[in-house]
């Protein structure tokens, strides 16, 4: 496991598979966003709204996944000192605080026809606007101070802590009484579905997946970027600090300081 | 194939943009979706690009030696 | 060589003492968690069912949320009679409460259906509503396979099945029955 901890070795399989990520990804939006609008039946009591589900649930779904891989690689972090779990969490977060927005708006989008308000403070929906939080503040922690090696700490302790909300979102419905329904996807006799409509969900789930990774591929690139640009930025002042005491007449241990 | 072309038609009458009068909400939806996703994925790309040529600009032999395309690759060695 | 083995494993065990740090952190966070629910689970009511109501457990004038399915046959427009009211009875199959509505129905109110109405009861015991709101489930069909299924006789359409049989629909049963 520990072996994948290598960034080089991490960012050259990443490097290699982005490219099918994304054209792979791109090519499955086409042919959900086809069956999602085109090609598949309304619903017998929400009619067309039903249509919003297949961009509602695959990102409710990517939301929580980038939570929990923001939370692992925050746990490696703080265990193993794992450079790359804090670049990960760091890449992640962002794109999380999207999906889990998008979820959101769509879902109140959804609410006000089916429902008949935008709106309520049930446990579902609280506990996913706490996701969103999650994300904003680990977002803030993590990026507070000029010098990363302040924030990351709190931001991960943050982010590890913060898991304890994906379950409860998953369980809401179930624990609580909610105005949003329970699960159709993950039930004992399986979803309660026609596949003409699981079939473009599943497509488009795909899609927001393999694009959700494209795209942390890229942001783990940006990322690694910075840490090399301020290695070397710190490399160069350190240099000018010992060129300009060299200069000086009355010069200490200056050799030993060239490090 | 005919029947892609059939459904693909629907999107030049009213009634496929009217969404059963429920228009405003689905497209707000997916307007939504669009804009919010697509901000994101912009805003990281314009980053990470930055940052790349921020790092060939400090760092212009290896570069050279590498090529544009590697530069990151080897960024992400020395990391 | 001995002083960077000795080095070594303290750092091994740094790491490892780390491991249990979060892992029991995360346990107890889990525990304290589960309780918090778990209280509010039974202090939080979201709403009351027809049975609690009829009990006498919410006073006159105090609002709060009536929840239950939409009575077969009970729904009533008197139109312009009423200032285009609805009147309505939620039931929980065991107990009904009269409902009248003016305002903006969503469009999955019909009978059978799950609602959550917010409210207040007058003297006469009749629920006042200022908002309600429709509750549907998980279950997603298209039309032509509702209409298939109702002329093959196997339809069952779980909101009305529930206040057939009488087992009150699992989700708009109140917390405390």
């Amino acid at each position: 496991m520990h072996r994948f901890a290598n960034p080089g070795r991490f960012m050259r399989v990443a490097d290699r598979l982005q490219p099918w990520l994304l054209w792979g990804g791109l090519a499955l939006l086409v042919a959900g966003l086809y069956k999602a609008l085109l090609d598949s039946p309304p619903d017998y009591q929400q009619h067309d709204t039903v249509r919003i589900l297949y961009i509602h649930v695959p990102s409710a779904m990517l939301a929580q996944g980038a939570y929990i891989m923001m939370a692992l690689g925050s746990a490696s972090f703080l265990i193993w000192k794992h450079p790359l779990g804090d670049l990960l969490a760091r890449s992640a977060a962002p794109i999380g605080a999207a999906l889990t927005l998008v979820c959101l708006i769509t879902g109140s989008v959804w609410g006000k026809p089916t429902w008949g308000t935008y709106w309520v403070w049930d446990a579902r929906l609280t506990s996913m606007l706490i996701l969103l939080f999650l994300f904003i503040g680990y977002m803030a922690l993590a990026n507070a101070f000029d010098d990363p090696a302040r924030g990351d700490k709190p931001a991960a302790i943050l982010a590890v802590v913060g898991i304890v909300n994906i379950p409860i979102i998953k369980f809401s419905v179930y624990f609580f009484n909610t105005l949003h329904q329970q699960s159709t996807l993950f039930r004992r006799e399986g979803p309660s579905m026609p596949p003409e409509m699981l079939t473009p969900l599943l497509i488009m789930f795909g899609a927001f997946t393999c694009l959700f990774l494209w795209l942390l591929a890229v942001r783990l690139r940006g990322e690694f970027a910075k840490v090399r640009l301020r290695a070397i930025r710190a490399g160069l002042v350190r240099r000018a600090e010992t060129a300009g005491r060299r200069r000086a007449p009355a010069g200490g241990p200056v050799e030993e300081g060239a490090g | 194939m005919g029947e892609i072309a059939t459904n693909l038609g629907a999107l030049f009458t009213a009634d496929f943009w009217a969404m059963g009068g429920h228009a405003f909400f689905v497209w707000t939806a997916y307007a939504v979706t669009v804009i919010v996703l697509g901000a994101v994925t912009a805003a990281s790309i314009a980053a990470t690009r930055r940052r790349e040529r921020e790092l060939a600009a400090l760092d212009p032999d290896r570069a050279a030696r590498r090529g544009g395309a590697a530069t990151r690759a080897q960024a992400t060695e020395d990391a | 060589m001995s002083t960077t083995t000795t080095g070594l494993s303290s750092a091994r065990r740094r790491k490892k003492t780390r491991l249990y740090l979060v892992l029991g952190g995360l346990g107890c966070l889990a525990l304290a968690t589960l309780l918090m629910l778990a209280a509010f689970r039974d202090n939080i009511v979201f709403f009351f069912g027809p049975s609690e109501v009829v009990e006498g457990k919410v006073a006159t004038g105090q609002t709060f949320r009536l929840g239950g399915l939409v009575k077969d046959g009970s729904v009533d427009r008197p139109g312009a009679a009423d200032e285009g009211a609805v009147w309505f009875t939620v039931t929980d199959n065991a107990q009904d409460v009269r409902v009248r509505f003016a305002g903006l129905l969503p469009d999955l109110f019909r009978e059978g259906q799950g609602v959550v109405a917010l409210g207040a009861l007058n003297d006469e015991g009749v629920f006042l509503a200022d908002e309600v709101l429709a509750r549907h489930d998980e279950t997603y069909m298209p039309p032509e396979a509702v209409e298939a299924m109702k002329r093959a006789g196997t339809w069952k359409h779980t909101e009305e099945g529930a206040a057939e049989g009488g087992a009150g629909g699992a989700g708009y049963a109140p917390a405390a029955q």
